[in-house]
């Protein structure tokens, strides 16, 4: 358990499916919530409970909370870095609310999947993927040091529109920790 | 002037495995494609098992597995159209071509305009993924050919023979590929694919009489 003064990070169990599903909002899609077809999924609240508890994806990456000073779950996170033969992790950075990307708990957030990748994994990047209708996100990225690989164009159709996909990396070396 | 090649394009059957293990143990097939190193060589042979000839045809398969075959020379390639998302009218690209004569020449920019006829056309798809290795020019090259835009440069992404190299994300839309088709009217005459089918119909046919 991570205790930072603007929120507390701890690995993510069965019983925080609830929250977890929050963020799976079918009005409003992420990139972090789309499967490797970028088709979004709306799990049940019981398949989220088995993915927290599922040991093979706890190895893939396992899922973080994120709490805020009165204990309530304000979002979730995870680098995915499974595969051996890959140095770098991907960054899912999950909100309820998009207005906590502009907190302090973000930044105490990314700090700690930051050092997760870079000191703990010595991963080379980190990459992340948002929608371009994730503008707070995006905004957070830039602020972090990412910058854009470019944009995959019409990959996702929900709502009744296409949705753009950008990717966006940290290098371990752009990093003044690493 | 007509462009002309003997390259058709099947679905790959059962009899096909022994070629395509074959592909598999070329290390360029390990270089281009799948260099997972914790994958042994049974693996990958289970899960080509796996796909071949499994998927009925009434079902909405997530991937293809499609043979680059040629009257004289017999099967040459290996087509996979993956992570089919039926939703988003999208699917990943990968082509291996065992041949290593035929990966640079007309031939398969031939192939790979049928395939994208396969899958703007019949599978009725919007858009075609590729990811390709940025030392791997013929590749990138067919995708720019094809009007394909590069969209994401993913600087050292991946280990090949202990140095990290780009990887090229390519998109190509259908509006796109309408664009080519109409730029290459006329070159294009009796090579698309379902002329190809025709010929094929009428060989067996032929065959069978």
């Amino acid at each position: 358990m991570i205790f930072g003064e603007h929120c507390v990070i701890r690995a993510a169990e069965p019983d925080d499916a609830p929250a977890l599903k929050r963020v799976y909002h079918p009005g409003k899609p992420r990139a972090a919530t789309l499967d490797r077809r970028r088709e979004p999924i709306l799990p049940t609240t019981d398949e989220l409970r088995e993915l927290l508890g599922n040991k093979d994806v706890k190895l893939l990456g396992e899922y973080y909370a994120v709490e805020d000073a009165t204990g309530e779950i304000r979002g979730f996170c995870c680098l995915r870095a499974g595969r051996q033969d890959v140095f770098f992790g991907e960054m899912l950075l999950m909100f309820i609310e998009d207005a906590d990307l502009g907190t302090g708990m973000a930044g105490e957030t990314f700090a700690f999947l930051k050092h997760k990748a870079f000191m703990e994994r010595r991963l080379n990047k980190i990459v992340a993927q948002c929608l371009d209708t994730e503008t707070d996100l995006r905004v957070f990225l830039v602020q972090q040091g990412f910058q854009s690989d470019g944009v995959a164009r019409e990959v996702l159709y929900t709502l009744g529109r296409w949705f753009d996909n950008e990717t966006l990396s940290l290098f371990a070396s752009q990093h003044e920790d690493a | 002037m007509a462009l002309r090649s003997n390259i058709f394009i099947r679905r790959a059957e059962r009899e096909d495995l022994d070629t395509v293990v074959e592909w598999m143990e070329d290390p360029d097939f390990q270089l281009f494609l799948y260099g997972d190193v914790t994958r042994s060589q049974r693996q990958i042979r289970e899960q080509i098992v796996g796909l071949l000839g499994r998927a009925p045809g009434h079902t909405m398969p997530a991937a293809f597995q499609l043979i680059l075959d040629s009257e004289t020379d017999g099967p040459v390639g290996l087509v996979l159209l993956q992570n089919v998302s039926w939703r988003n009218r999208a699917c990943s690209l990968d082509v291996y071509v065992g041949q290593k004569n035929l990966r640079k020449g007309i031939v398969i920019g031939l192939a790979f305009y049928r395939i994208m006829e396969y899958c703007f056309d019949e599978l009725n798809l919007h858009r075609v993924s590729a990811y390709i290795y940025s030392f791997n020019s013929p590749s990138w090259r067919i995708m720019e050919r094809s009007n394909a835009k590069r969209e994401l440069t993913l600087k050292d992404h991946v280990v090949r023979n202990g140095q990290l190299h780009d990887m090229y994300g390519y998109g190509l839309l259908k509006r796109e590929f309408d664009e080519l088709r109409e730029n290459l009217t006329g070159r294009m005459e009796g090579k698309s694919l379902i002329e190809m089918i025709d010929a094929l119909h009428a060989k067996e046919e032929e065959a069978g009489a």
